[in-house]
């Protein structure tokens, strides 16, 4: 395979880093910030690339690499790491979904980065468990049990947040 | 019902398909019979669904330029600009042949005059290509429409003498923005053109007394440039340029600017 063939490859890649990225990050010009850190690091390596082994899932374990230092650097520089910043604005397509989303998306900013790492691997990026695994640099086991615990907490929050804007209304 | 109720993994590996058929097929039938359980599993198919829904509209957009810059950066062989300077590969192309034609006699031959040392084309190619490859539109000074002459102001304001903006409209290249960079010589300025499939021509321009230089081709590794040096100052015209065609048109361009920047 060319050069110019694995470069196209990580170019097809970017849509779905950057989605992972906003989806995990939260912030638009950070996340496409680290995509930019992630591309360039791709480039540099695009030799020790494999052929036949999957681009996208190389391409998320660079990223999530990059992502892990930056945060161990940030907590080295602050005492708190704000979690969610403004939420991702929720496309307007009937009031009602918009309202269900912009629960889902409160509710994912009050995640842990953990769990909304696997979650968006797993649920959003429809990884399997071993490709999330090898991702993530952790055993299958520990995908699981972090899988399912980021769930039940997801649904726990977004059941507290439709409680809370109930009562709003009704108030 | 729930002598053996289903495990969380297993709930979820329903969800996500990690299930073999066998067991999916079992699991499947003993959720009619545990409310709970399928209404768990219908809440995490639910949050993938959400999911989708607040963010698959990132894929269809475009690329933002940041991103795309890297790409620029990045370019085979760029990183190892040292070694490319010590192996830069000249090409001289008609320098002596003189195809140059400096008009009538109206055209002050100020080169064929001027006494001074040859100019140093590595320093010249190496930082006129550097600057093409990372001369991302965001790093530019842009260009508001058609407005040369603001171009101009700029960059006269910034390197302490008139600055001429060439055109490269006639060849289908607008010209896209322009800045100042640092140089040895003092501020070298840079111009940057586009045609519409936004492939690239830069001019770089350093202060640079010399004996005047005839447009000269250089290639250095896949950037192709013509510079000259006339009345004090170091052109470099770069572009990536695939072919022979390609470096004809470069060639035609170059005169064009030569021809406008020495009126």
């Amino acid at each position: 395979m060319s050069t110019e063939t694995k470069r196209q490859a990580v170019v097809a890649g970017i849509p779905r880093l950057r989605r992972y990225a906003i989806a995990l990050m939260r912030d638009r010009t950070e996340a496409d910030d680290l995509v930019h850190d992630v591309v360039l690091r791709a480039l540099d390596k695009l030799h020790l690339w494999r052929e036949g082994t999957n681009m996208r899932t190389w391409l998320f374990t660079i990223m999530h690499n990059l992502h892990a230092n930056e945060m161990r650097r940030r907590s080295r520089m602050l005492d708190v790491v704000p979690l969610d910043a403004a939420p991702p604005r929720a496309e307007a397509a009937g009031q009602e979904a918009a309202v269900e989303w912009s629960e889902l998306s409160g509710a994912m900013g009050g995640l842990s980065a953990l769990h909304r790492q696997v979650l968006l691997l797993v649920g959003l990026e429809g990884m399997t468990y071993a490709e999330a695994a090898g991702v993530l640099d952790v055993p299958v086991g520990t995908v699981m049990s972090r899988l399912s615990r980021a769930r039940e907490d997801l649904r726990r929050k977004i059941d507290a947040g439709t409680q809370t804007a109930t009562i709003r209304r009704v108030k | 019902m729930s002598e053996d109720r289903i495990s969380d993994s297993e709930l979820n590996a329903l969800v996500d398909g990690e299930l073999d058929p066998a067991r999916q097929a079992e699991i499947e039938i003993s959720l009619a019979e545990d409310p709970d359980s399928a209404r768990r599993v219908a809440r995490y198919r639910s949050q993938n669904a959400g999911l989708h829904a607040l963010y698959d509209d990132i894929l269809h957009e475009d690329i933002p330029p940041k991103i795309a810059a890297a790409f620029e950066t990045r370019r085979s062989g760029v990183p190892q600009w040292a070694a490319m300077a010590a192996a830069i590969a000249l090409f001289v192309v008609g320098a002596a042949g003189g195809w140059i034609v400096r008009g009538e006699a109206d055209v002050e031959p100020a080169q064929q005059v001027a006494a001074g040392p040859p100019i140093d084309t590595q320093e010249l190619m190496v930082r006129a290509s550097m600057a093409h490859v990372v001369s991302h539109e965001d790093e530019l000074h842009a260009v508001s429409a058609g407005s040369k002459a603001e171009v101009g102001d700029y960059l006269a304001d910034r390197m302490g003498k008139p600055v001429r903006v060439p055109s490269l409209d006639t060849f289908g290249y607008r010209l896209v923005g322009s800045r100042v960079l640092p140089d040895t010589n003092g501020p070298a300025a840079q111009f940057v053109f586009a045609d519409e499939t936004g492939k690239k021509v830069s001019l770089y321009v350093r202060g640079e007394q010399a004996d005047g230089v005839d447009i000269t081709y250089a290639l250095a590794d896949d950037l192709s440039m013509f510079y000259w040096n006339d009345s004090g100052s170091s052109y470099a015209m770069v572009t990536r340029v695939d072919d022979e065609k390609g470096r004809e048109a470069l060639l035609t361009a170059a005169k064009a600017v030569y021809g406008q920047l020495s009126q």
